[in-house]
């Protein structure tokens, strides 16, 4: 209390009785003969509240939700929310989805773990590509030379997740387009037409075995230029992109523009972000509990009176 | 408005004296070197904290002694070494935020990394992420506490909401001790240790962006931020006001700010609205944008945009 009170009497304007020596002496004079708190009571100023009984202290990082109903929780400890449970969500892919999604670190840089990177990398179909920090960023296309400079971060070249090139070097390609079969079964491609694969390898992709990418026109180009080829069809998306009002810059937000290439956010061969579930919700204030979900708070008053006429089981 | 720093009424040499007074006091009074005399600090400290002046009215040197006596209060209290900055604005940069509502899917994850970069109590946020449905902006139906199996919810839309950094701020005018301003970068800041938590602005906020540290902050030693600035993330006493800062300790070195850097779609676009070749400026130029609450008159540096 004694800093708050200080100031506030500053602002008053009352300094003579505030600081007058002889009261500072003596409120020194109290201080050595209080008692000493506790170590961590460090501001003194204020009493802590006592903590409600719904409140855990212990809710660590994630913070889940204070005073969920159990019947709401289910064995897993996934909450499940009856509209999320009786609604179908209109994204019907059919391959797992992740649960968390990339985990923020607050480091300064960026340090790859030797020990990671060391470790035989299991690709997953699916996955975007990951960003190579490591490596400095690739200057813009000349196509960009109007718009503010910057440059594309490449991505970890990853042979084992498309490894088309242990057999196409040696066997010859198929060019009709079909519906592919053993051994391409564990291959999706499901992009354009809103996902009914109206794209075919070669729109894309060299008939060589090095598999690269090739424009509509013919042009070669690299796996990190592949945003000329995404601008040939989303010249939109492509132009907001290198101003950056699509996509995501990294690490600052003046000097040298570094951006992330279309791969690393759209995985290529189905460019449709996979939703997932989403960082729990936040708690509510210390020592109250949520109250939004309590069918006695929640529901209006007509379904509450009629809940007391309604034969048990009927809707 | 104003952004010099305000001038007082405040006698600066009888402040002086009677802190060299304090001094002189705990000098004489305390046996040896300093230590542990009360709550855990050195009486030094005691009176050091409870002469020290408001932010910009503190010389350099001030500023040097608390931001020293800042770190050594978060040893003795959490018991791990911070660094606590003040790191000045930049000239020629006022801050603006673009977030894009086509692209935000309600992951969250802003909300969690900004817990994690600015030491926050664990039971406060300063995003939240609202829940609308879609063709919607009814606040009062908006749900922050959607918890669904997976996010987009059909239907839905989603619409973060944080400290807008107004340019004519409500908060700002409110306060009755000038406890918060606005920087010359356009940060709305707070100087936690000259709030005396009347709570004021968070009534004159029309966005519900000030939060008050009911009791201790909870947070235990593993999970705090070294990296401190003293307007921005560095530990919070009990009993004040605190809200976003736009990551000052990120963002005033250049650095972008935790949200944007967590955000897994890339909606939130950061950046300086006087550089006519940010990326800011494109948006605001070529994109829809709107801002909340923009009749208000509060004038937001915080715009929402969508694509087409």
């Amino acid at each position: 209390m004694a800093c708050i009170a200080g100031r506030s009497i500053t602002h008053a304007g009352a300094w003579p009785v505030a600081f007058c020596p002889v009261l500072l002496l003596a409120f020194a004079f109290l201080l050595f003969t209080a008692p000493p708190a506790a170590a961590d009571d460090w501001d003194m100023d204020w009493e802590d509240p006592a903590p409600a009984p719904g409140y855990k202290s212990g809710a660590g990082s994630t913070g889940g939700p204070v005073g969920a109903e159990p019947s709401a929780s289910t064995a897993d400890g996934s909450e499940s929310r009856p509209d999320a449970a009786t609604g179908e969500d209109d994204w019907d892919w059919d391959w797992e989805e992740t649960d968390t999604g990339p985990a923020y670190k607050s480091d300064t840089t960026r340090r790859v773990d030797p020990a990671a990177a060391s470790m035989p990398k299991v690709p997953r179909v699916g996955e975007t590509a990951e960003p190579d920090f490591s490596v400095s960023p690739k200057s813009g296309h000349q196509l960009f030379a109007d718009v503010p400079g910057f440059g594309v971060i490449p991505s970890i070249k990853d042979k084992g997740m498309h490894p088309c090139s242990n057999c196409h070097t040696w066997a010859k390609s198929n060019l009709t387009p079909r519906r592919l079969r053993v051994p391409h079964d564990n291959f999706l491609l499901q992009h354009g037409l809103h996902g009914k694969g109206e794209f075919w390898c070669f729109t894309c992709h060299h008939l060589d075995g090095a598999g690269g990418l090739r424009t509509l026109e013919g042009e070669r180009l690299s796996f990190d230029d592949a945003y000329i080829l995404c601008a040939q069809c989303h010249p939109g998306e492509t132009r907001d992109w290198s101003f950056g009002a699509h996509g995501k810059r990294v690490d600052n937000w003046q000097g040298n523009r570094r951006i992330l290439n279309c791969t690393a956010c759209h995985y290529q061969h189905r460019p449709n972000i996979k939703p997932r579930k989403a960082v729990p919700p936040p708690p509510v204030r210390r020592g109250l509990e949520r109250n939004d979900r309590k069918p006695h708070v929640a529901a209006p008053l007509w379904e509450k009176i009629g809940a007391r006429y309604r034969e048990p089981g009927q809707p | 408005m104003s952004r010099k720093p305000s001038d007082s009424h405040i006698d600066h040499y009888r402040r002086r004296f009677l802190k060299g007074l304090g001094g002189a006091v705990a000098a004489a009074a305390t046996p040896g070197t300093a230590r542990a005399a009360w709550g855990g600090n050195t009486l030094a400290d005691t009176f050091a904290d409870l002469f020290q002046d408001h932010y910009q009215r503190m010389t350099p040197e001030e500023i040097a002694d608390t931001l020293a006596r800042i770190e050594r209060k978060a040893k003795r209290r959490y018991g791990t070494n911070i660094t606590c900055k003040n790191t000045p604005p930049q000239d020629g940069v006022v801050y603006g935020y673009a977030l894009n509502i086509s692209k935000c899917r309600g992951y969250r994850e802003c909300v969690s990394a900004c817990m994690l970069e600015n030491n926050l109590s664990r039971d406060m946020r300063y995003i939240q992420v609202l829940e609308m449905d879609n063709g919607s902006l009814n606040f009062e139906k908006a749900d922050r506490y959607y918890d669904h199996r997976t996010v987009p919810a059909k239907g839905k839309y989603y619409l973060p909401i944080q400290c807008m950094h107004c340019d004519d701020a409500p908060c700002v005018k409110a306060c009755p001790v000038e406890a918060t301003w606005t920087e010359p970068d356009g940060i709305v800041v707070v100087d936690y240790d000259w709030c005396i938590g009347c709570r004021y602005c968070m009534i004159a906020c029309p966005y519900e962006a000030r939060h008050f540290n009911w009791g201790k902050p909870d947070l235990t030693a593993g999970e705090i931020n070294p990296d401190t600035h003293f307007l921005g993330n560095r530990p919070r006493p009990t009993g004040v006001v605190e809200k976003c800062h736009f990551c000052i300790q990120r963002t005033r070195e250049n650095r972008q700010p935790a949200c944007q850097e967590a955000c897994p779609t890339g909606a939130r676009i950061f950046g300086n609205i006087l550089d006519p070749n940010s990326e800011i400026r494109y948006v605001l130029e070529n994109k829809a944008v709107f801002r909340l609450k923009e009749d208000l008159g509060t004038e937001p540096k915080f715009w929402y945009f969508h694509d087409n």
